[in-house]
């Protein structure tokens, strides 16, 4: 099945986010709602960036504190805070971030490969970056932020 | 796709009643015979709307009102509130606890239908 | 359902109603007069008057009424209980009796008797008003001064301006612009000037809000009555810009209808307008609300319906097709990989979710307990002792145990042979035991359990265990292994159930029939399980079966721990209690005992094994895969409840120790323990200063 068609191909949607001091974004496609921050449900001897799993509709969904899981501590307790409901493969997972500040259609040609990180062990949780006058916006690879990813996602 | 109706009413009647309307509407439809039995009802058949009258057992319409408005994962769930009664302290009440609206028994029909079309997406 | 089906219906209730409040009643002569008493006589007239009037039974909604009026103000204490009111409920009760019953047989109600007992009420409810008791919906009137009748096109123009108090009650602002289309063209327009930028956004408040354009030829008044359940929560102004037609109607006060024209408002009068608009608090929507009264339903048993089991076969079995069919489709779909995020990798997904969904829902319809078939095993144990000269006895747990009917009736062969096997071959003659000091007569113990997300069946036996020498060799013989070939005792062990094993030399009335172990396992498999088996020389052997479980309940008892809520099987709680600190011991570092009658028994501080913190000073001992129940430290055990079981592992992934999770009716999720995996898993990993966390991977960089 094809997909590639002009329009597709030319634009990215993007949400946009900030956490840890940093913007991120992630495709609209797999953002399914936006929610408040609600008590999390504590899984025993969970990776520290599990924040829990949480009641969606029925459905327990876990937690991950993107902060967390990139490595830059956990993110501040506020009533602020904000859970992007994303769709990965078959799993419905909750991304805990800061605040989400917009919502961007971006050219493809504008989007910057990610660097290089050389030799690290490390495996990059940015598939692209965005250059912005105040800074950039870095493009979350969810599969890679996100432990158990399906492998519908290429 | 169908919406989905939970109906509660403490009368077997207006239960069978509820039922074939809504069915003959073409909604996917739930019953519970109190409040109670309502919420236990909820976590295994996810409602799109509820219908719920206001005298019950166990917990009646108001009380599982404010018990569903008390739930975080069940924001925005319209509840019409389905009654005999007319008092105005009645209506002023159920609109505190968050009632969605709330149709008059004997119920017409097309009356209930159309509202519930109106409210469940 | 036909309308005499439904009436029927209706005068069945109404025998039902009718008992209730003559109980209700008599109790009320009595002199008990508890609010719920009233309450329930209230209730059952109240429903008989609303069935009455679906039905337009007119006499009996007229009575009734009068009657539910007076329970009312008894109910809110507005009237006290005497003597005399008793006596006219009384006669009430039975008058409301009689009209049910001439209404059921359609005669004609002697007006001239509903009058006096009418009267009846009169002494304390004062003269009857019919305006105040009349059923109306809540209408504004508007006042007429010109706004037009239906049939004549005009622009009506609708500003509307929700407030969060509109989405909080259910309502949803699209949906309500949407449905204007009823009554004609819409064209609406939002305005964003009040939204803030997204750093000042409040997710709950609501800052847009509609123009809408409405050509329509229905009367303002119908366009009011719309919006009737959300005026309260918004600022609504319904504006009609046609000109007036003067000349159709020139009785029409100029001045007055400009007047209000140039307000951009009609006028409308309320009925009954009494009641302040209370000023919304800022957070209605509360989310701590654990309040135990309104939270917590115990798993009432809602309406039941006789449904032909070999329906239920079909739709299990459509079910059954969809869920392959759906499985093929995504493997189909891999291979010619379809991007992420795209709408068919999304309906894919839902699809999936849809599927197993309903194949959850469908296979709880048929899950019963598994007591019937178990009670079945006992005749099949005495049958074998009979047959063998051996002496035995069966003992079942987990009798309560659901598994769905189908499965059931499928375990049926599998679990007689595996009892007659433990019967023939597992438990010695009367005289090799007592020569081996045990009791001359066996035991067989069959037991069910759910696991883990499984259900466990196990038989064991306390025979004589697995002869491995005998079974090696007669493999050998028979040509299954190769001769001198080293092998495990477990590897031994499952040479049992290669197909042709049959300790032929050993033929009884029982297993000359054939039946291999071989053929219990493929039926098990078939089922979509596993069997193993385990033996130790002189002390027994024990089979395990391991079926999915393909239901959604299940009782727990429901404890807190370190601060954190879960839920642990009831089947696997042996019993609770509270100790003394003096009732314990350390008997090492980080290992501690409890003495329970006499017997030590390990002990685990439950918040410690999960991470959570320090566990409190109540204990459950449960059963453990070891030899001795474990008991586990909680802070404390509230109730029983029958829960729903909500997979973990769909979007997460299986949690060592960890069942599966649950929805309380307040919507929060607590875990489901697993308390025999918890435990293996702990005492495996004594020894470490703290219970690993799940292996990362590599550590991923941020940029």
């Amino acid at each position: 099945m094809q997909v590639s068609s002009q329009s597709q191909s030319q634009h990215r949607e993007l949400v946009a986010f900030r956490t840890a001091d940093q913007d991120f974004s992630v495709d609209i496609m797999s953002v399914r709602e936006i929610r408040m921050w609600s008590h999390a449900t504590k899984l025993p001897n969970a990776p520290e960036y599990v924040c829990g799993v949480i009641n969606l509709r029925g459905a327990v969904v876990p937690i991950i504190d993107l902060s967390a899981r990139l490595g830059s501590g956990d993110t501040p307790t506020s009533d602020r805070n904000v859970i992007i409901i994303i769709g990965i493969g078959s799993k419905t997972v909750g991304i805990l971030v800061e605040a989400v500040f917009d919502i961007l259609s971006v050219p493809q040609s504008e989007i910057q490969p990610p660097p290089d990180l050389g030799g690290e062990k490390g495996v990059a949780a940015i598939d692209g970056l965005i250059p912005r006058d105040d800074g950039m916006i870095r493009i979350v690879n969810l599969g890679r932020v996100v432990p158990i990813a399906d492998s519908l996602v290429n | 796709m169908t919406i989905r109706v939970l109906a509660i009413d403490d009368s077997r009647t207006m239960r069978d009643m509820l039922y074939r309307a809504l069915m003959g509407a073409g909604f996917e439809v739930e019953l519970a015979e109190d409040g109670e039995a309502g919420l236990s009802c909820m976590e295994v058949f996810t409602p799109d709307i509820v219908v719920t009258d206001l005298n019950m057992p166990n917990l009646n319409g108001l009380q599982y009102v404010e018990a569903v408005r008390g739930m975080a994962n069940w924001r925005g769930l319209p509840i019409l509130i389905l009654t005999t009664e007319s008092a105005a302290e009645l209506k002023a009440e159920a609109r505190r606890v968050g009632a969605t609206g709330w149709i008059v028994k004997p119920f017409d029909e097309e009356k209930l239908v159309t509202a519930i079309r109106r409210l469940a997406a | 359902m036909s309308d005499s089906d439904l009436l029927q219906t209706f005068f069945q209730e109404c025998e039902d109603l009718l008992t209730l409040m003559d109980e209700g009643l008599r109790e009320l002569q009595k002199g008990d007069a508890p609010d719920e008493t009233i309450n329930s006589v209230f209730r059952s007239v109240h429903s008989i008057k609303g069935g009455a009037g679906a039905f337009n039974l007119s006499d009996l909604v007229k009575f009734s009424h009068r009657f539910e009026t007076l329970l009312d103000e008894l109910r809110s204490h507005r009237l006290v209980l005497n003597d005399r009111i008793v006596g006219t409920l009384l006669t009430s009760g039975d008058y409301l009796a009689d009209l049910v019953e001439d209404a059921s047989k359609g005669r004609a109600v002697d007006e001239e008797r509903m009058e006096r007992h009418l009267a009846n009420f009169d002494e304390f409810l004062g003269e009857e008003n019919d305006d105040q008791d009349t059923i109306v919906t809540f209408q504004p009137v508007s006042l007429d001064i010109g706004s037009h009748q239906k049939g004549q096109n005009r622009e009506v123009l609708i500003v509307l301006r929700p407030y969060k108090s509109l989405l909080f009650a259910g309502h949803e602002p699209l949906l309500l612009i949407r449905g204007l289309q009823e009554m004609g063209l819409v064209e609406a327009t939002v305005s964003t000037e009040l939204l803030p930028h997204f750093d000042a956004l409040d997710l709950e408040e609501v800052y847009l809000s509609w123009r809408i354009k409405l050509q329509t030829d229905e009367p303002l008044d119908d366009i009011w009555a719309y919006f009737e359940f959300v005026k309260e929560d918004c600022d609504l102004e319904i504006t009609d810009f046609s000109e007036p037609d003067l000349e159709a109607d020139p009785s029409v006060d100029l001045d007055l209808n400009a007047f209000f024209q140039s307000q951009g408002a009609t006028l409308e009068i309320e009925e009954n307008e009494t009641l302040e608009t209370p000023k919304k608090e800022s957070d209605p929507g509360a989310e701590s609300r654990t309040g135990p009264d309104a939270a917590s339903p115990p798993g009432k048993m809602v309406k039941t319906i006789r449904v032909d089991l070999s329906r239920v076969d079909n739709l299990v079995n459509a079910v059954g097709e969809l869920v392959i069919q759906q499985a093929t489709l995504s493997q189909a779909l891999k291979t010619i990989r379809v991007p992420a995020g795209s709408e068919v990798a999304q309906g894919l997904d839902d699809l999936n979710q849809l599927s197993r969904e309903l194949q959850e829902r469908v296979m709880s319809i048929r899950a019963q307990q598994i007591r019937p078939l178990f009670q079945r095993m006992f005749r099949i144990v005495r049958e074998a002792c009979a047959a063998t000269g051996k002496k035995a006895v069966l003992e079942t747990d987990g009798d309560t145990t659901e598994v769905d009917t189908a499965v059931i009736e499928r375990l049926a062969d599998p679990l007689t042979h595996m009892l007659r096997n433990a019967v023939d071959h597992g438990i010695e003659s009367p005289e090799t035991r007592i020569a081996s000091g045990k009791p001359d007569s066996g035991t067989v113990r069959l037991s069910a359990e759910h696991r883990s997300g499984r259900v466990v069946i196990t038989v064991r036996d306390d025979g004589a265990g697995i002869n491995r020498a005998k079974v090696k060799q007669i493999a050998e013989t028979k040509g299954l292994i190769q001769t001198d070939s080293e092998l495990s005792d477990a590897e031994i062990d499952a040479l049992l159930f290669l197909p042709g094993f049959s300790t032929a030399t050993d033929v009884s009335n029982l297993s000359g029939r054939g039946v291999g172990m071989d053929v219990v396992r493929n039926e098990i498999q078939s089922l979509g399980g596993r069997i193993s088996i385990s033996s130790q020389p002189g002390s027994g052997t024990q089979m395990t079966i391991s079926l999915p479980l393909t239901l959604a309940v299940m009782d727990g008892m429901v404890v807190e721990v370190a601060g954190q809520t879960l839920v642990i099987p009831i089947s696997a709680i042996i019993e609770t209690l509270r100790p003394a600190d003096e009732e314990y011991s350390r008997i090492g570092p980080g290992q501690t005992v409890l003495s329970v009658r006499g017997t030590y028994l390990p002990v685990l501080d439950l918040g410690e094994c999960l991470g959570f913190g320090a566990g409190g000073d109540v204990v459950i001992i449960v059963e453990s895969d070891g030899e001795l129940p474990v008991a586990l430290r909680v802070d404390e055990i509230y109730d029983q409840r029958h829960v729903v079981i909500k997979s973990l592992e769909q979007n997460y992934e299986q949690i060592p120790g960890v069942a599966a999770a649950t929805v309380f009716g307040d919507g929060r999720v607590a875990l489901i323990l697993d308390p025999t995996g918890l435990i293996e898993r702990q005492l495996t990993t004594r020894g470490t200063s703290a219970p690993q966390p799940q292996q990362e991977e590599a550590a991923i960089a941020g940029v």
